[in-house]
């Protein structure tokens, strides 16, 4: 079987099948439109710490059908029990992975990434959760009356 | 290497996770940090929000999407009555069903959507916001109001 290489940004080189990695859109574009078997791919926004994730959820969804054109909207929680395992990360780790996703067009992995980040903000009750829980630093970009007019505003929708 | 975190994710990763949220959890998220605010406030989001949500959305939205979008009646304007236009305004005032024959300046227009203002809602803004909120509030009132019962057309 055909394999392609592709070095990480901390220049680990890794060698894996052409059906596991043609999952993602970018290196199946790229090894069909340049012909490129031999020389390494590089991936400079990719850390070997992230692909190894990343290749974990191909490794999980090799045998998938090809997902449809028009996506459906799943449940948030609606994913299988490998993925929510896969999911469990620290969220700078989470961000990363994301980003690689996004990156190197893996729809379904950057999908099921979104809804673990929307899973997690639904357990926030407000704004202060969500700072504390994804480590947002405080930002002082309101003054005082925007702040009181603002939490008038949250109080009119649960009203 | 710098410390990635959540904040880093860009606009359009932040939208397909924002539309997985309803609209208290969007509200919290604005206030969550600038970046946020930025995206969830934003007309072209709600605008996006409202393509999501209508085409593939097992909510109540589904299915409206051959709906022009239009702004919402019952809402309080006058936050942002400088960015509407004169068309939207009209739209506006004519579901308000506030007669706008007489009314050729654009500035007696404001005058009188802002006069009709529901004056019990809060002033949201952008307009999409707004009018979103707006909508989401109207579909848990629970009566008719007079003028509606007298002019729907049975």
């Amino acid at each position: 079987m055909a394999s392609v290489k592709l070095t990480t940004s901390d220049d680990k080189e890794y060698t894996l099948d052409r059906e596991l990695i043609f999952q993602s859109n970018l290196i199946k574009n790229m090894v069909t439109d340049l012909d490129v078997f031999d020389a390494p791919i590089p991936l400079p926004n990719v850390t070997s710490s992230t692909l190894d994730i990343v290749i974990k959820y191909l490794k999980i969804h090799k045998d998938d059908p090809p997902p449809p054109d028009k996506p459906i909207e799943k449940a948030v929680d609606d994913m299988i029990d490998e993925d929510k395992e896969l999911m469990k990360l620290e969220f700078n780790i989470m961000a990363d992975v994301i980003l690689a996703a996004n990156y190197l067009d893996i729809p379904g992995l950057l999908d099921i990434g979104c809804r673990t980040v929307a899973w997690h903000i639904k357990q926030c009750k407000d704004y202060h959760e969500i700072r504390e829980k994804f480590n947002i630093p405080k930002e002082l970009w309101r003054s005082e009356e925007e702040i009181a007019e603002m939490k008038k505003e949250l109080n009119g929708i649960l009203g | 290497m710098t410390e990635t975190t959540i904040k880093v994710l860009p606009r359009e990763i932040l939208i397909s996770i924002f539309s997985y949220l309803d609209m208290k959890e969007l509200l919290n998220c604005s206030e969550a940090c600038q970046l946020w605010n930025n995206v969830a406030n934003d007309n072209s989001f709600y605008k996006k929000f409202w393509y999501i949500w209508s085409h593939n959305s097992n909510r109540r939205w589904k299915g409206k999407w051959r709906m022009a979008l239009e702004l919402h009646p019952r809402c309080n304007y006058s936050r942002i009555i400088d960015t509407l236009s004169v068309k939207e305004i009209k739209s506006v005032l004519k579901k308000r069903l506030i007669p706008i024959k007489g009314l050729l300046e654009k500035s007696e227009l404001k005058k009188a959507l802002l006069d009709s203002d529901p004056k019990d809602q809060i002033a949201y803004f952008p307009k999409w916001k707004a009018s979103f909120v707006a909508a989401e509030k109207d579909s848990k009132r629970t009566a008719i109001t007079k003028e509606e019962l007298c002019t729907t057309e049975w």
